[in-house]
């Protein structure tokens, strides 16, 4: 069953049912998901995917500027036949002679995990033989049609291979986990904003996993004193490792974006550390400073009507954040109902549902509800709504446009738009997205 | 026009003998024979060369890439029967079913199925372990198929599975199963064994070559039973059969009915109660 199109106060018992379960995962490939979370760490971390050329191209298109440490195989039809270890076997040789290089992480494909190709056999041969840290994570997108779990399995090994048990503690420190964003994208700027806050109310950052972790940082992840879960799906399988190995306990967070969920996450954990109403303060003065800035841009967005369209996890928050800004939330879509797998789908499938129902009874919210909807229940729904601007990957943002819409990236942004200057930046980025005069324009020609 | 034939059967059964015999056979009644060997081992023309060895399709396109001249990979054996072997990975790695896939492939791209021959001979691995190894079966190069057996329970076993894979290609009429041969092994009712066999899978046996001491012999001079016994008993039975393989145009499409695993064990135990042997279990 898929593509359902429903009025928020329409959501039925068993809209969770039929929507629960292995079917409903948010699939993708496993070898993905664990390149994402690998790419976007230092560069003191090699990437080698097992695969054909196919396998690579598609992060060369997508992420030019990340691929420096991705190498790939490139197994030719012949490697297919023959086996590719021996390709793979000299690409490892070539990369432990480099000095920048830590850590060799080998990732897997359909193709050689097809094959049978014996990775571990090869490196337990190689491990008198080369210097490096090397594993392989078996990712082929056969065995593991989830993305997230590329996310998970890349940041559990990590931890479990490599982070010293007997490090103490450091007081009032976190780690934020499942975090995969490139650095040089909006990551950098919304990890600053992150250390910048956390600086203020004396709390440390202990490390980010994924972004910008460095292979020496993994060692010490064992020293924070609390893990904060940034995305469910892609932190699963780590944090309960770390407390039942490390005793680090962990908080699932509000996704920090707008005023209310950035000031519900600093506020938990200054409850959390008992930092008291001292540091409280700190976060009342952004939030007056980014409520007076916020309302000219609030002028031009007021009742404007908006299209949110990401995975479920980060869709509610964003909602909130668009309503903070006036605009009129008028449709919902989500192509990512589940953000983990096994016994835990059931649950967050009635938890996107619950936390809608949430979002309905809070803002009064009146607005269509998509669920994994084909492009033309998308289009209509659109269409139907009068949206001024979609929120959405970067993917769609020329269909959009092409309708005369404006349109705002919710994920691969070069803008910050976490905490509270980043959603000053988030409203300054709609502002000028919807008053751009050709798409007014285009907009009134194409209706 | 050429005809393609296909030879199946367990592993070690004794298809390439059959093949490069067949081949040697039928260049002996002066056809134009190709034999290709579609097995890892590549050793199906071993005998047709007298040993000469030869550099397989996929040998020779990892060395260099790709092959410009189908020269470099055949070569004339016994009677000028044009000899290739596929080839394939080392045991253990890779995937040779793909490796089959991409031989034949290379052999169409460079015209050898359009040589002026009269007889193409397919010696394929033991079993149709993927699909790899039904390409000369599915893509319509083979349109006859005979499988080589024994009365041994393996034997019959395989021959039963390989069936499985034919009756879907012989119902659409692509293929046709020409029947069974028994390459005998000297057990106790195997004849009888074979021949229930034959008939349980609405088939018949073609062929039936006894145990004899020369196929060793041949096999050690790297020779066929035709170059070595030209004038032998067992020579004989192969040109025989390579004549009949030539009058096969109005044999009736027999579409092969293969038994499921408790059939082919009841089969067995029938046979082996009749003849009094006893089992144990």
């Amino acid at each position: 069953m898929r593509g359902l199109r429903f009025k928020i106060n329409e959501i039925q018992e068993d809209f969770v049912q039929n929507y629960s379960g292995k079917d409903n995962v948010n699939y993708g490939c496993s070898m993905r998901g664990a390149w994402r979370a690998l790419q976007c760490m230092k560069n003191d971390v090699a990437i080698v995917i097992h695969g054909p050329k196919g396998c690579n191209n598609e992060f060369k298109l997508d992420y030019e500027d990340t691929i420096a440490k991705t190498y790939c195989t490139e197994m030719t039809e012949n490697d297919v036949i023959t086996g590719g270890l021996g390709k793979l076997e000299k690409l490892i040789f070539d990369l432990d002679k480099r000095p920048d290089i830590s850590l060799i992480v080998i990732l897997t494909t359909c193709t050689s995990e097809l094959i049978g190709e014996d990775i571990d056999t090869l490196l337990q041969n190689l491990k008198n033989k080369t210097t490096k840290k090397c594993f392989v994570l078996h990712t082929s997108g056969i065995s593991g049609m989830v993305q997230s779990d590329g996310h998970n399995m890349v940041i559990s090994n990590l931890i479990k291979k490599y982070t010293s048990k007997n490090n103490e503690k450091i007081k009032n420190s976190i780690n934020y986990i499942g975090y995969s964003w490139p650095f040089d994208h909006r990551a950098g700027r919304d990890m600053h904003e992150l250390n910048r806050i956390l600086d203020e109310l004396g709390i440390k950052l202990n490390g980010v996993y994924t972004s910008n972790l460095g292979f020496s940082e993994i060692k010490e992840a064992s020293r924070a004193s609390l893990n904060v879960v940034r995305c469910p799906g892609s932190a699963y399988g780590t944090i309960n490792f770390m407390k039942e190995n490390f005793n680090i306990p962990y908080l699932k967070l509000p996704i920090p974006v707008g005023l209310k969920n950035t000031t519900d996450f600093f506020s938990k954990l200054i409850d959390y550390f008992g930092l008291g109403n001292e540091k409280k303060q700190i976060l009342r003065s952004y939030e007056e400073f980014v409520c007076q800035k916020l309302s000219l841009y609030k002028e031009i967005l007021k009742s404007k009507k908006a299209c949110v369209a990401v995975g479920a996890n980060r869709t509610l928050y964003l909602v909130e954040a668009l309503l903070e800004l006036e605009l009129e939330v008028k449709v919902i879509s989500f192509y990512r109902i589940h953000e983990t797998i096994g016994d835990s789908v059931v649950k967050i499938a009635g938890k996107t549902f619950e936390n809608l129902e949430r979002l309905r009874q809070r803002y009064n919210l009146d607005c269509e509800v998509l669920v994994y909807s084909d492009s033309k229940q998308f289009y209509d729904s659109i269409k139907k709504n009068a949206v001024d601007i979609v929120f959405d990957v970067h993917t769609n943002r020329k269909m959009i446009h092409n309708m005369g819409i404006a349109f705002s990236e919710s994920m691969d942004v070069e803008q910050p738009y976490h905490f509270y200057y980043g959603f000053l930046s988030l409203a300054e980025t709609l502002t000028k997205e919807l008053n751009q005069p050709f798409y007014k324009k285009y907009k009134e020609f194409c209706r | 026009m050429v005809k393609q034939i296909a030879i199946y059967g367990k592993g070690g059964i004794g298809k390439s003998t059959v093949s490069s015999n067949t081949s040697a056979a039928l260049g002996f009644l002066g056809k134009k024979v190709m034999q290709i060997g579609c097995d890892p081992k590549k050793d199906s023309v071993k005998l047709l060369l007298n040993g000469r060895k030869i550099i397989s399709i996929l040998e020779y396109l990892q060395e260099y890439g790709e092959i410009n001249d189908i020269e470099n990979v055949v070569k004339s054996g016994y009677k000028g029967v044009k000899c290739i072997e596929s080839g394939g990975p080392e045991p253990g790695v890779g995937c040779a079913g793909r490796g089959i896939i991409l031989s034949i492939e290379t052999l169409k791209k460079l015209g050898a199925f359009s040589w002026d021959n009269d007889y193409i001979i397919y010696d394929v691995l033991g079993d149709v372990v993927c699909g790899g190894f039904a390409v000369p079966i599915r893509e319509g190069y083979a349109e006859e198929i005979y499988l080589v057996v024994s009365g041994e329970f393996m034997s019959i076993f395989a021959v039963n599975n390989i069936c499985k894979c034919i009756k879907k290609y012989a119902m659409n009429g692509s293929v046709k199963l020409m029947g069974l041969i028994l390459n005998s092994r000297n057990i106790s009712n195997e004849e009888e064994i074979v021949n229930m066999f034959a008939q349980k899978i609405n088939t018949k046996v073609a062929l039936k070559i006894p145990r004899d001491n020369r196929f060793c012999k041949a096999e050690i001079a790297k020779k066929t039973i035709i170059e070595m016994y030209e004038n032998s008993d067992l020579a004989k039975l192969f040109i025989n059969f390579a004549k009949a393989i030539g009058n096969s145009e109005n044999s009736q499409n027999l579409i092969p009915n293969p038994l499921n695993d408790d059939e082919i064990y009841d089969l067995y135990k029938s046979i082996l109660e009749e003849s009094n042997e006893r089992i144990k279990i």
